[in-house]
């Protein structure tokens, strides 16, 4: 495994450097907006890390729920991957977040507007925040089945970001990918955004599955802690009744 | 350096170092439950 994840990690720089060079010395600048629109190779690798980061703790929590009472050893996998992948999605959302405002500034003259886009993102942001809080200074049996709720109505947010450039008329430009007829860039850009693209993504899941070590193996203490003390609790109990 | 270049360069620094922060985060948290393992 440890072997596995230096060569993971080796390739992701690699794709990464590449993506870096890519982006900024290969492909042509854009015609309106000049070099800031290379913001773009960067901006969304952060928005597909937060999609599939956060679809992974929608499906985590979404197996919590199902599994809970019935597999614990599975129940306590997904779970701690439902952490992990909200963390280092929080963490994706909030650099989407960050470029953009740069970006805006550059282009709109303003670092910020309360449009559909980037409200609902900021919401989204925030929900997830929440839920972090929730595992970190909650406490009891029932928080974790919560949180997994919570995480389930947090993830309603996810399409309206994205359908909201769709369905509103927003100040933030309209979809690149997936919109109407003549949307999309130039061919010549689409390397730096593969690159970046793999590069970025890598780097999430490289990231992500050092977190779940260590946050499946505090769950594990804790859970293993709380039966130990309950079992210490059993046997003072049946001492005092013999 | 024109305004876009500046916000370009703070952009691209910005992505990487959160990342780098993140993953110093997450770093000292695998040590410690590789120490506490052990």
């Amino acid at each position: 495994m440890k072997a596995l994840r230096a060569v993971w990690l080796l390739a992701t720089l690699a794709v990464l450097a590449e993506g870096f060079r890519v982006a900024l010395f290969v492909v042509p600048p854009d015609s309106q907006q000049g070099d800031v629109q290379r913001i773009f190779y960067y901006h969304i690798p952060s928005w597909a890390g937060m999609g599939l980061f956060f679809a992974i703790n929608l499906a985590c929590s979404l197996i919590y729920l199902a599994v809970r009472n019935k597999n614990q050893v599975l129940a306590l996998k997904a779970d701690a991957l439902a952490v992990t992948s909200a963390e280092v999605g929080v963490v994706f959302c909030l650099i989407g977040l960050v470029t953009g405002s740069l970006w805006g500034r550059a282009v709109w003259g303003i670092w910020w507007t309360w449009d559909a886009r980037l409200t609902s993102t900021l919401v989204l942001w925030l929900i997830y925040v929440a839920y972090l809080l929730l595992r970190r200074f909650a406490a009891g049996p029932q928080m974790r089945t919560l949180a997994a709720v919570m995480a389930i109505f947090g993830y309603l947010d996810v399409p309206l970001v994205y359908m909201s450039t769709r369905w509103w008329r927003t100040q933030h430009p309209a979809p690149v990918f997936g919109g109407s007829t003549g949307s999309g860039i130039d061919p010549s850009m689409m390397p730096a955004v593969w690159w970046n693209l793999a590069g970025w993504l890598m780097w999430g899941i490289f990231v992500a599955s050092l977190r779940y070590v260590s946050e499946y193996r505090a769950q594990k203490a804790e859970q293993d802690e709380a039966l130990r003390m309950l079992d210490m609790q059993q046997h003072e109990l049946s001492g005092a009744r013999g | 350096m024109d305004m876009g270049h500046t916000h370009l360069v703070a952009a691209y620094a910005v992505t990487i170092g959160i990342h780098v922060v993140y993953f110093a985060y997450v770093a000292v948290k695998y040590r410690a439950a590789k120490k506490q393992l052990r």
